[in-house]
């Protein structure tokens, strides 16, 4: 699939750049080896511009209260319920529909 | 909407439309619960990024689309919507059972048939009817054929099991109340009530019956946000009426559980004495019967 090519992608460049890092901080035949990696990935990122990721479609949402709840108190998220890990995913509701739907009126 | 065909067009005003009822279902079930339902939101994702797609060609982002792409993303946005729209009212329906359910747990059969009536009549019923509609309104929910009037009346359901929620919910306190005085004479006779507490009969229990007719009569409004502060000034004087009289049978609890206790006991000496009287008849009808076969040869 194009989307996940797009991600290796996306990892060989960050450790090119680290590689590139290293290449500077030692000698000239090393640093020239570092702009070559340079100018492969400007080449890499102008594919990306031209390559067309308009009809891929977005991934689904994942939730992960515990990590909801670290966020909202790391950047101080304005919203209470969700900040507080009040969200209800797909599994939950199916569930909670069972228990409601289970019980008798009176 | 120049750059727009006939068709797209229409689409996009239906989506438009659909939004319109999304929009306000998503702000009546985000107040419900006061938590977030990913879902619907998963799917409002999507169509933002179908519309965007819109966009890349109608800004000359993307030039070379064919001429059904415009028309294949709205609509593929529009079901987006659509699905989003049935996951709230899904939502809805789920929460208002829960939260009917839990309301009238601890209130029993005889309460609601004494102080609302209509409970039994058309709430419940027609509670059990949309329940059971879930089925045929999952079927419908066909993305191939995405239809607004199946939107509409699920939505007509929903409405009208908020207006009923709306109804019991303002029961609530006289229900309570009313259970309450019940509980509280639970095992109290009516000889204790008319020789300990004569007023009960006579004052109380009319009043307390005039009080729950005045209850059932307030009608509450179909649109739930709009309210007679007449009838509210009126509804919350008869539960204090209420409370107060629930009070004055509490006051008088003791007496009668005492009277109640002293009755059982003077039941119990009675039984005795009977048990006595029934032994000696026996011994002496045998002593009789003994007599008479010696005294005749």
């Amino acid at each position: 699939m194009k989307i996940k090519h797009i991600e290796k992608s996306r990892i060989i460049e960050r450790y090119l750049y680290s590689l590139i890092r290293c290449c500077f901080k030692l000698k000239y035949p090393s640093r020239l080896c570092a702009v070559g990696i340079f100018v492969w990935l400007v080449g890499l990122e102008m594919a990306h511009e031209s390559g067309d990721v308009w009809d891929v479609d977005l991934p689904e949402m994942k939730i992960d209260k515990t990590q909801i709840k670290e966020q909202a108190k790391k950047y101080r998220m304005g919203n209470v319920p969700l900040g507080l890990g009040r969200v209800m995913n797909r599994d939950e509701f199916e569930d909670y529909k069972i228990e409601v739907l289970s019980r008798r009126l009176p | 909407m120049d750059d727009l065909s006939d068709r797209e067009e229409t689409r996009l005003k239906e989506l438009t439309e659909l939004y319109a009822k999304y929009k306000h279902i998503m702000l009546y079930a985000d107040a419900l619960r006061g938590e977030h339902f990913a879902p619907p939101t998963n799917e409002m994702k999507d169509a933002f990024d179908h519309l965007m797609r819109i966009y890349s060609v109608k800004f000359g982002l993307r030039p070379d689309q064919n001429e059904n792409y415009v028309f294949t993303n709205i609509d593929a946005a529009y079901r987006h919507i659509y699905r989003a729209t049935f996951e709230w009212l899904d939502y809805i329906r789920i929460v208002q059972m829960d939260y009917i359910t839990k309301k009238l747990e601890d209130i029993s059969s005889e309460t609601l048939s004494a102080v609302f009536p209509d409970y039994f009549k058309d709430i419940r019923p027609e509670i059990s009817r949309i329940v059971a509609e879930i089925p045929a309104y999952k079927s419908d929910k066909d993305i191939g054929s995405p239809d607004i009037a199946i939107v509409t009346r699920y939505f007509e359901s929903v409405k009208q099991l908020r207006f009923h929620l709306n109804r019991i919910e303002r029961n609530i306190p006289a229900l309570i109340k009313y259970e309450e005085i019940t509980k509280k004479l639970d095992g109290i006779s009516s000889e204790a009530l008319v020789n300990i507490f004569p007023e009960y009969y006579k004052e109380i229990l009319p009043n307390i019956s005039r009080i729950v007719a005045e209850i059932t009569s307030y009608k509450v409004d179909e649109d739930v946000d709009s309210s007679d502060i007449q009838i509210e000034l009126q509804y919350s004087e008869s539960i204090k009426q209420l409370e107060s009289y629930s009070n004055r049978i509490n006051s008088m609890i003791p007496a009668l559980i005492k009277y109640e206790g002293e009755r059982k006991n003077e039941k119990r000496h009675d039984y005795t004495i009977y048990a006595i009287i029934a032994v000696i008849a026996a011994l002496v009808g045998a002593a009789a019967s003994v007599i008479i076969s010696a005294a005749i040869p």
